[in-house]
């Protein structure tokens, strides 16, 4: 039994947490109804919400062209990165080759670089491939960056599935594209939900190559947006603006993580795929 | 529906060779079993006639067909794994169905197919369940409908029971044995357990390290092994083994010297390209189930029962005879021994084997067809 000092601790400990966590996003959204000198003052529950901010935001830039330039930018990086996880990590996971290790550990060695250190490299590709503030520049430089860890995860869990089930679609008479759609990939659903979701978020997050490779308004994500928001005068910091733009880019992301977190917490349990 | 041959095939993992040149024919329709201990090589030549695993050198036959580099789906071959390896994400239905769908057979045949294997497993009421929803025997049977609906050439069990507890083993082995007359089809059947093969099989190929150790019917090899292995593999409890020292050979007569100044006539011959002579050793085998109680003048053993194992019909003891030897002995549930009880015990001459102790080969009986 646990005693009445204990449970204060665990609960206390776990509100101050949950408060942490919280709280500035809270203090992000109170902002973002608020004008003028309001901002200044500490209001927890403000007496006159102002919702034009809101407005404000998709008036004055194409904020909502932003949006969808992000969507676009992660949905084509998860799905191209997911496309190449799978089939890499069924070769890295269930074929028997020579350097198969060493491979493993290039492409984990990739995610060592920061991210400033291959900018240049980077810029100079996308340089040359014409890409420069096109949104499949964005695509491919998040993949290139997304794909370690994706095929990294996506191999542990292809080495999990028990042999027997590859061995008995292949006497089935399954090819090794049957064998990878049919049988694999949805026993592989938690885990690519899982990955996806990972990649999304760092895809949506991204500040440094959508920053750089970029120029146009009308380019960028709303990362980079965001952080160049102007005021009236160069002077001022429309931090109302910048609160309601952060809110509602926020948004989708927990609504992503809402629907899929069964999903997530099945993928971390996803062992229990014995036969 | 096909013959299988298997001609000087090997098989190396690495440098290691674990199949040395076998060589077998496996008639149409014969339900035969690959038995042996763990690491013989008995799944790999299984495996190796799936297409799961290289040949090394050799080749193999299905039909007339030399199948040695073809596709494990072009072999028309099925296979029921150990583990069951059903697909986790499909009901029953579809995990019968899932060879016939991806070959593109027409939707009424693949149900007449399913409904039909279904019927013949008793597997009608679970078609709609996911295979978590089942127990092991019924897991089993679903992926014995997976091999059936195939209509395969050559049906290949690969330590099917393993898995399932001891009743159902019983179960789950007599339906298969109701299925081998059912489908009439070559059967290919792999396991560990002696009594699966003597129950199950037409023809038992009895492996050990790779090599063949003896092909032949059940009764065959229990009558007749070829080595001192197969006889101790077949049989349970396993055959006694006691020293003894050859006394006369006489054409087909063999007379041999056992503790306690016993002696036994045996009417066997020496094996082929064997040499031995009076005063050599040899291994006398006698099952547990051919020794008898009987008077203290005739019986050829004496002993003190060590152990007492009580099988409810039967009665298994553990007696020590001379030269610090034990043999096992099969008794009636009802006789009242106990241990430390003074035991003497006869053996029939007719039923009894002889071994070279060197190779392991059996002198030739004249006694049992």
């Amino acid at each position: 039994m646990r005693t009445l000092k204990q449970k204060i601790l665990i609960y206390g400990i776990s509100i101050a947490i949950i408060i942490g966590c919280v709280f500035p996003f809270y203090w992000a959204f109170v902002s973002s109804i608020k004008t003028g000198s309001d901002l200044f003052k500490v209001e927890f529950f403000p007496a006159n919400p102002a919702w034009s901010n809101y407005l404000e935001i998709f008036k004055e830039q194409p904020f909502g062209r932003n949006i969808v330039n992000s969507v676009i930018v992660a949905v084509g990086t998860v799905s191209l990165a997911l496309f190449l996880a799978v089939t890499a990590s069924y070769a890295l996971g269930r074929v028997n080759f020579r350097g198969r290790t060493t491979l493993l550990i290039t492409i984990l060695s990739v995610s060592m670089f920061p991210q400033v250190a291959v900018l240049s490299g980077m810029f100079e590709l996308i340089r040359t491939l014409g890409l420069y503030n096109n949104l499949l520049g964005l695509i491919l430089s998040y993949m290139i960056i997304t794909l370690p860890f994706t095929v990294w995860i996506m191999t542990t869990f292809m080495k999990q599935l028990p042999k027997e089930i590859e061995e008995a679609a292949i006497i089935d008479g399954a090819n090794t594209w049957q064998i990878c759609t049919k049988i694999f990939l949805p026993l592989l659903w938690p885990a690519l939900v899982t990955t996806g979701l990972l990649a999304f978020i760092a895809a949506w997050n991204e500040f440094l190559f959508a920053l750089t490779f970029t120029i146009e308004e009308k380019a960028r994500t709303v990362p980079v947006a965001i952080a160049l928001m102007t005021g009236a005068s160069e002077y001022e910091l429309p931090w109302g603006k910048i609160m309601a733009a952060s809110v509602v880019v926020t948004l989708p992301l927990i609504m992503l993580v809402l629907v899929f977190q069964r999903r997530i917490v099945s993928g971390l349990t996803a062992g229990a795929v014995k036969g | 529906m096909a013959r299988v041959i298997f001609k000087d095939v090997r098989k190396s993992f690495g440098k290691v060779e674990v199949i040395h040149n076998a060589n077998l024919e496996i008639q149409d329709n014969e339900f035969t079993v690959f038995v042996g201990p763990s690491g013989c090589g008995k799944s790999t030549m299984l495996r190796m006639l799936a297409g799961l695993e290289d040949v090394t050198s050799g080749q193999i036959f299905i039909g007339d067909k030399d199948v040695t580099t073809l596709q494990p789906a072009k072999r028309k071959v099925a296979m029921v794994f150990q583990s069951y390896a059903l697909y986790p994400h499909m009901t029953v239905y579809e995990n019968i169905a899932f060879g016939l769908r991806i070959t593109k057979y027409r939707k009424d045949e693949i149900h007449r197919r399913v409904t039909h294997a279904a019927e013949i497993l008793q597997l009608n009421h679970l078609l709609d369940r996911q295979p978590k929803q089942l127990s092991g025997g019924q897991r089993q049977r679903v992926a014995i409908g997976r091999a059936i609906i195939r209509d395969p050439h050559v049906f290949l069990f690969d330590e099917p029971l393993s898995n399932l507890d001891a009743s159902l083993r019983v179960q789950m082995r007599m339906q298969i044995a109701k299925l081998k007359k059912e489908l009439e089809t070559t059967m290919i059947y792999v396991t560990h357990d002696q009594t699966e093969a003597m129950t199950l099989a037409d023809k038992i190929v009895v492996l050990k390290d790779g090599n063949i150790e003896q092909v032949g019917k059940p009764l065959e090899l229990y009558h007749h092994p070829r080595n001192k292995f197969v006889a101790s593999f077949i049989g349970s409890p396993k055959m006694n083994f006691i020293e003894g020292r050859i006394s006369k050979i006489d054409g087909e007569k063999v007379t041999l010297g056992l503790p306690h100044d016993k002696s036994i006539v045996l009417p066997v011959s020496l094996p082929e390209g064997i040499n031995l002579k009076a005063e050599n050793t040899v291994d006398l085998g006698v099952r547990p189930e051919h020794i008898t109680q009987c008077d203290a003048s005739k019986a050829l053993f004496t002993g003190d029962i060590q152990v007492i194992e009580h099988l409810g019909s039967e009665i298994l003891a553990y007696v020590k005879i001379g030269w610090g030897q034990q043999i096992v002995v099969r008794l009636d549930g009802e006789s009242k021994v106990k241990i430390g009880d003074n035991l003497n015990l006869c053996v029939d001459p007719t039923d009894s084997h002889l071994f070279d102790p060197e190779s392991g080969l059996s002198f030739e009986r004249h006694s049992k067809q």
